[in-house]
């Protein structure tokens, strides 16, 4: 388990980044990857220093995923930008993101998505707690002891908060428009599946078959 | 992942990816634009909705998400860890101040690993590793990997 390496200087850090390493049985994937020969990542802001202080640590199972690791020379910094590339088994494993994604009855249960923006968070924060409505609610609920019409109300009140214009923190899943942007021709219905895809095509063909077969005239 | 952002501000981090999330960590007033301060993280679109903010470290500027194993197709969670240490610098970051930091990243790493077995820790840690090999007993699965590989090319 060698690894390949350019800069041969040792500093504290290192020696401590080793010792982390070991001791939390993570590889350092500095010059053992597919594409990392230990190349400098920091060449200065004029190209005259060479060092590698930038490193990848893995675990086992993820070591064994990584199939490429690229670096490339970037203007804005004066290091180099490292990617380090996954080989995922995503077999079978279609999420609302996969190419062709189609939304299927019972499969995407929520199609809104909530995304955090930071910058935000004191709009959020002054329309929930300006939502006296369902803050109401949600004491009646306490009250009452009803876990159920808590958590509904508890839902419905980050939900409103999110998806106000004045916050904009919701979004509607990409599978919701994707048939209408990628697909041509009519939209398909949620219930059909592979098995009318192939009935549809063998229909088309019979009647080709048939077009060719008629007699011209007719 | 970013390092040096010597901002706070995630709109400027951002500003020419629109669509991407930003996880950093805040900055001090008196460090904003200072050399070495400021770490962020940015998540594509397409991934956003799988990688959630589990810890940030503001003393060792480390910021540590969970990616839902969807992404990697594991049966459990990735967690990445973005680290910047500060180099060591005689009487602004002394050796000392380099070894509380390692020990406070090692204690976080500990803290991850809790949360899942696969763990990334990425960044710049200012380290020569130079040819210290870092392989010890602990790397079995890993010797183990790299010979499956061997004997595979």
């Amino acid at each position: 388990m060698t690894r390949t390496y350019v800069c041969n200087s040792v500093n504290k850090a290192g020696q401590l980044l080793v010792d982390l390493a070991a001791a939390t049985s993570m590889a350092i994937a500095t010059g053992r990857v597919v594409g990392d020969d230990g190349k400098p990542s920091f060449t200065g802001d004029y190209g005259d220093k060479k060092s590698r202080p930038d490193h990848v640590l893995l675990s086992p199972a993820l070591y064994k995923l990584v199939c490429l690791f690229k670096m490339w020379d970037t203007y804005a910094s004066d290091h180099a930008a490292l990617s380090t590339e996954f080989r995922v088994n995503v077999v079978g494993g279609e999420s609302a993101n996969t190419k062709h994604h189609v939304c299927r009855i019972g499969q995407c249960v929520n199609n809104l998505v909530l995304r955090w923006q930071h910058e935000k968070a004191h709009v959020y924060a002054r329309h929930i707690s300006e939502n006296m409505e369902l803050l109401a609610q949600i004491d009646e609920a306490e009250r009452a002891g009803d876990v159920d019409k808590l958590a509904f109300c508890a839902r419905s009140l980050i939900v409103q908060a999110a998806s106000s214009r004045a916050v904009g923190m919701s979004a509607q899943a990409w599978c919701v428009f994707k048939r209408e942007r990628s697909r041509k021709g009519p939209l398909n219905p949620v219930w059909f599946d592979w098995e009318c895809w192939e009935k549809r095509k063998k229909f088309i063909e019979a009647v080709n078959v048939v077009m060719r077969n008629m007699p011209v005239g007719h | 992942m970013l390092t040096g952002t010597r901002t706070s501000d995630a709109s400027r981090l951002s500003q020419h990816l629109p669509g991407f999330t930003v996880h950093n960590i805040k900055l001090d007033k008196g460090n904003e634009g200072k050399n070495g301060h400021g770490i962020a993280v940015l998540v594509a679109p397409s991934c956003s909705d799988y990688v959630r903010v589990l810890k940030t470290s503001e003393s060792v500027q480390c910021i540590w998400l969970q990616c839902d194993k969807k992404m990697f197709g594991l049966e459990e969670d990735v967690i990445v860890g973005a680290a910047y240490i500060n180099p060591q610098i005689r009487d602004i970051f002394p050796v000392r101040a380099v070894q509380a930091h390692f020990t406070d990243l090692f204690e976080d790493t500990l803290g991850a690993f809790q949360v899942s077995p696969n763990v990334v820790l990425c960044g710049d840690f200012n380290a020569h590793v130079g040819k210290l090999s870092g392989v010890s007993d602990a790397h079995i699965c890993v010797q183990q990997c790299e010979q499956g590989r061997s004997v595979v090319s």
